[in-house]
């Protein structure tokens, strides 16, 4: 599997307290990968490293096969970056700073910029501090778009816009990708957005990735359990229990188990106990069972 | 090429409100100051001239606030971004700093250049005798160099990372408090105004903001 973006053992501390230690993640190309967190998790502190924007105390980043910082202006050309709070020229004019971001970026094309202008409804010739949030939305992803990159970088990119404009900016990505095979890293706190959009999936926690792994095995190996009977009988699972509830007097029992397969179930019988059901759990779930699993055994 | 053009374009969408005003300045200072020393009594050429020198004090106060100003609002709008637009375009950083340098001092070069022709155009409305001569272009040159060298030594300061930009400046704090104290305790000599004339002095950086601004002169 080639990777566009490889974090080994990364440790850096933006200031006092909070710390990313021994992050070590890999995006396949080609994939859409979203990365998911709590706020103050790291993840604006992570893609700034991928960016270069900040250099680690220990560790290698390689970004589309260039080492950051070091090689960043090689990267950068071939990224497209939508920042969690636009940082684009207020007294610019729509056209005006597409026409700026152009002349830096070597591939850019201007026609399809023009093409996704119209799209987006966005007006050529309105000042950058007159649009509203969702048209700053779609100028930041025009731009990032139009640089035709090889990897996009998406830090909450739909993080307070209404439906409608999340949908357009989503379509414009997926169909960007569909074309040119490009690697999508998005970080977002909207779960059910990345569930559809998703191939990969990293989960950050205090500055540590909590699990990193395709979307269907995080979908489809973490199952809730309705359990009946003694469930101290399970001892040494072949799948991981992330969260356990009693249910009752009669010894029954709930529980979140991460690694499931088919052939558990079997083995659950053989020790006795019943199991009542199965159920999927949803990305938003998993999520927050992984993440409760991971602050209960610290 | 197409990135200074686009540098150059980004800098009058930025400072354009400065630009203008500051180009008016450049333009009306020769005009005005000849306007209003020029002698109704031309035997009086002697008083006009001092009138004119006096007038001359204006320019290199024009030209410091001309390059302090372009250094201080070059950097505003990436200030107001914590500069992650400028470091996430695919150019080197030291590349970036010498285009945005470059493209302000092209502006200062342009009302330079405002103040050549408003000084011709002065010139034009007088009729000076023989024993006079002019000096449009020493005075727009002058006037361009002197603005470039404060733009280019503040413009070097702000480029400097913050935390050598805070300790440069309580250093120049301290000093001015020690200065205080060394006045009021009595103590001779005052290193401040040593200071400012090493400056401005002959040999110093800012040495072009010395000696005589004169449109005309002897």
């Amino acid at each position: 599997m080639t990777t566009a973006v490889r974090f080994d053992a990364v440790n850096f501390r933006p200031g006092k307290g909070f710390a990313i230690e021994g992050l070590s993640l890999s995006v396949p190309e080609g994939s859409i990968y979203g990365f998911l967190g709590p706020n103050g998790a790291g993840k604006t502190t992570t893609i700034r490293l991928m960016l270069g924007l900040e250099r680690p105390a220990a560790g290698r980043i390689e970004v589309l096969g260039s080492v950051m910082p070091g090689a960043a202006t090689a990267a950068l050309a071939r990224i497209g970056y939508v920042p969690e709070r636009p940082h684009l020229h207020p007294f610019l004019t729509v056209r005006q700073s597409i026409e700026f971001h152009a002349a830096f970026h070597p591939r850019f094309d201007r026609r399809w910029a023009a093409e996704l202008q119209d799209e987006f409804g966005l007006p050529p010739n309105q000042l950058l501090n007159r649009l509203s949030k969702g048209e700053m939305g779609k100028l930041l992803m025009l731009q990032a778009l139009a640089q035709r990159p090889d990897l996009l970088v998406l830090d909450e990119p739909t993080d307070g816009l209404d439906p409608v404009v999340r949908r357009d900016l989503l379509s414009a990505l997926v169909a960007y990708v569909a074309d040119h095979g490009a690697t999508v890293f998005i970080s977002s706190h909207l779960v059910h957005e990345l569930e559809r959009l998703c191939d990969w999936v990293g989960l950050m926690d205090g500055g540590r990735l909590v699990s990193e792994m395709p979307m269907a095995h995080l979908k489809d190996g973490v199952k809730r359990l309705r359990l009946a009977g003694p469930v101290e009988a399970l001892a040494n699972p072949p799948f991981s229990v992330l969260s356990r509830a009693g249910v009752g007097d009669a010894g029954g029992a709930v529980w979140v188990v991460d690694g499931w397969a088919a052939d558990c179930g079997g083995w659950i019988a053989e020790r006795g106990v019943r199991l009542e059901a199965v159920d999927d759990l949803d990305l938003e779930d998993g999520f927050v069972e992984r993440l409760r699993a991971r602050r209960a055994a610290r | 090429m197409t990135m200074l053009r686009a540098m150059l374009w980004f800098h009058w969408r930025a400072c354009r409100n400065w630009i203008v005003a500051a180009a008016v300045v450049a333009a009306g200072l020769p005009v005005v100051s000849l306007r209003l020393s020029w002698p109704r009594d031309p035997s009086q050429m002697a008083s006009f001239l001092a009138q004119l020198e006096a007038w001359g004090v204006f320019y290199p106060v024009a030209a410091a606030i001309v390059g302090l100003v372009m250094a201080v609002i070059i950097w505003q709008a990436d200030r107001r971004g914590r500069f992650v637009y400028a470091a996430t375009l695919p150019i080197e950083r030291w590349r970036y700093v010498w285009l945005r340098f470059v493209a302000g001092a092209a502006w200062i070069v342009g009302l330079g250049v405002v103040l050549w022709v408003a000084s011709l155009v002065a010139l034009a409305t007088v009729s000076l005798p023989d024993t006079l001569r002019t000096f449009p272009t020493v005075l727009a040159v002058k006037f361009t160099l002197a603005a470039v060298s404060v733009f280019a030594i503040y413009y070097s300061i702000t480029t400097l990372p913050a935390s050598t930009t805070r300790i440069a400046s309580r250093v120049v704090l301290g000093l001015v408090v020690l200065q205080v104290l060394a006045l009021l305790l009595g103590v001779e000599g005052n290193w401040l105004v040593a200071v400012g004339e090493a400056l401005i002095g002959r040999w110093g950086p800012l040495a072009l903001l010395g000696g005589r601004w004169m449109l005309i002169d002897v």
